[in-house]
């Protein structure tokens, strides 16, 4: 793939990054660029590289080959101190001292970013989590869920223009899920750039602007509607209450019906050009016909799919 | 070096030392085993001991309780590394802004304060002990010894051998290594 080339709203300018352990290819060639503001979701299986991406522009861990600038700061030895106080990373587990109360364990990390007046900005992120009135609880005593919240309240104490979020609901019940959801359509709304590496394919539908999905290679990146339109045709879904008894003659004789097949005997999956046009033609020849339809609608395509699609690819092309 | 972010780790440190129940109990036994011999021993000694005697067995009981400052660092630097990687709490700690050397300066002054206040709390214990409660003949011997003035000089350095010996620096290489290989710093 291509990289894409950095404008100056880019946050994050990624340029054939390459990242090898020992004999181990962990991420290959791997480029592309955020704007700020935007939430990127970045997909893959496990062992993908995802999370060595995050720890290779989090400075943990350097590069084999490639370059990027991060928040602005390219990615080098030298600048390592200079990335880390731009950006902030909640890994998959939040990581809490756990003898520590809320409001310690926040103080701490103010101290590490160097913050003047601590007490403002920890009151300003737990705030923004919900959690002013947890801040004297110790860590360990908090439920999975409240611990997340500590962590993405970590994450926000030095503003960063940055934020990656490991699997942030990992492990998450549905209203914690949801908590965190709504907390990162938060940063979206305070113009922070969001990178989010999940497993959780409707969560990056839901609310990534782009997603990229990673398998050591980066094999796609778009937006969710975008990258389904290019990997699936258009289709529409018939379903009658009593089978066809011509149904050969009256789709083909549709005009923008390119092929059909009979998924069971009264449903029938039509590809077609545009389904905006085809639908409402379609419709008056079933009612012409007799067909007694239960339904009408247009295929859908998840993120998901593009994702099996993908990936069922890679292990074809492996195991082929 | 940022001066900041070693006081945040110095006290983010003795708070969590202060909270750990185990790591407590250690630093509390080990001293009191270590002095408790030498003050019973005192108290037992006679006028009768001779005196070659009783200045080989001040320096043996000085000499034991200079364990106190090799034992401390090493229980509390055993959490103080491993105890950050097992916790999960390493990472996040190391993508903030801090630097290596700052991390293992504010890890050794946190267990060198306690490792330090305890030897020489003990050993002011020790001496009082001594002159209050031994014969006056044992004490006088114990107070007018070389040992006695050279104690408090080997405690601060057997803290930092102790420290050093510990070997921060590989504990925290190896953590590194397990997050991948080589951090920009």
């Amino acid at each position: 793939m291509s990289p894409t080339h950095p404008v100056p709203t880019d946050v994050l300018v990624v340029e054939h990054l390459t990242k090898q352990f020992g004999e181990r290819l962990a991420v290959s060639d791997v480029s592309f660029s955020l704007a700020a503001g935007e939430v990127f979701g970045f997909l893959g299986p496990n062992g993908a590289g995802k999370t060595t991406t995050v720890r290779l522009l989090a400075t943990l861990i350097t590069p084999t080959s490639g370059s990027a600038v991060v928040a602005g700061v390219p990615l080098e030895p030298a600048n390592g101190v200079e990335i880390r106080q731009r950006i902030s990373i909640m890994p998959e587990s939040p990581g809490l001292y756990l003898r520590l109360t809320v409001e310690e364990n926040l103080r701490f990390f103010a101290g590490l970013y160097e913050l003047r007046r601590p007490d403002g900005r920890i009151a300003r992120a737990l705030e923004a989590v919900n959690l002013s009135g947890r801040a004297n609880d110790p860590c360990g005593s908090l439920s999975k869920g409240l611990r997340q919240r500590v962590g993405l309240a970590r994450a926000l104490l030095n503003d960063p223009q940055l934020v990656f979020l490991d699997e942030p609901t990992s492990g998450l019940d549905p209203v914690a899920t949801r908590e965190v959801h709504e907390l990162i359509e938060g940063l979206r709304q305070q113009g922070v750039t969001v990178f989010l590496t999940t497993h959780r394919l409707e969560e990056a539908e839901r609310l990534c602007d782009r997603v990229a999905i990673l398998n050591t290679t980066l094999r796609t990146i778009g937006r969710p509607q975008d990258l389904r339109a290019q990997l699936f045709t258009a289709s529409l879904l018939v379903r009658t209450k009593h089978p066809l008894t011509h149904p050969e003659e009256l789709f083909t004789a549709i005009t923008g019906v390119q092929s059909w097949q009979n998924d069971d005997a009264r449903t029938y999956t039509l590809t077609v050009t545009d389904p905006e046009v085809v639908a409402p033609e379609l419709t008056r020849a079933l009612v012409a016909a007799g067909a007694d339809v239960l339904s009408i609608g247009e295929g859908h395509h998840s993120l998901e799919d593009v994702y099996l699609q993908l990936v069922d690819e890679d292990v074809e092309a492996s195991t082929g | 070096m940022s001066r900041t972010r070693i006081a945040a780790v110095i006290g983010k440190e003795l708070r969590e030392y202060r909270r750990n129940r185990l790591l407590v109990g250690s630093m509390i036994v080990y001293p009191v085993l270590f002095t408790a011999l030498p003050i019973a021993t005192f108290f037992a000694r006679q006028p009768s001991t001779a005196s070659a005697a009783l200045s080989n067995h001040i320096g043996l009981s000085l000499l034991y309780m200079l364990l106190i400052p090799m034992v401390v660092p090493a229980t509390i630097s055993g959490y103080a590394i491993v105890g950050e990687r097992e916790a999960g709490t390493l990472e996040p700690f190391l993508t903030t802004p801090i630097r290596p050397e700052e991390i293992l300066l504010g890890k050794a002054a946190a267990i060198a304060m306690p490792a330090l206040a305890i030897a020489y709390s003990v050993y002011g214990l020790f001496l009082l002990a001594v002159e209050l409660f031994a014969h006056p003949f044992v004490a006088s011997a114990v107070f007018h010894s070389n040992q006695v003035l050279a104690q408090p000089v080997f405690i601060p350095l057997l803290t930092a051998w102790s420290i050093w010996r510990q070997d921060s620096r590989r504990s925290l290489r190896r953590s590194r290594a397990r997050c991948g290989s080589g951090r920009l710093c």
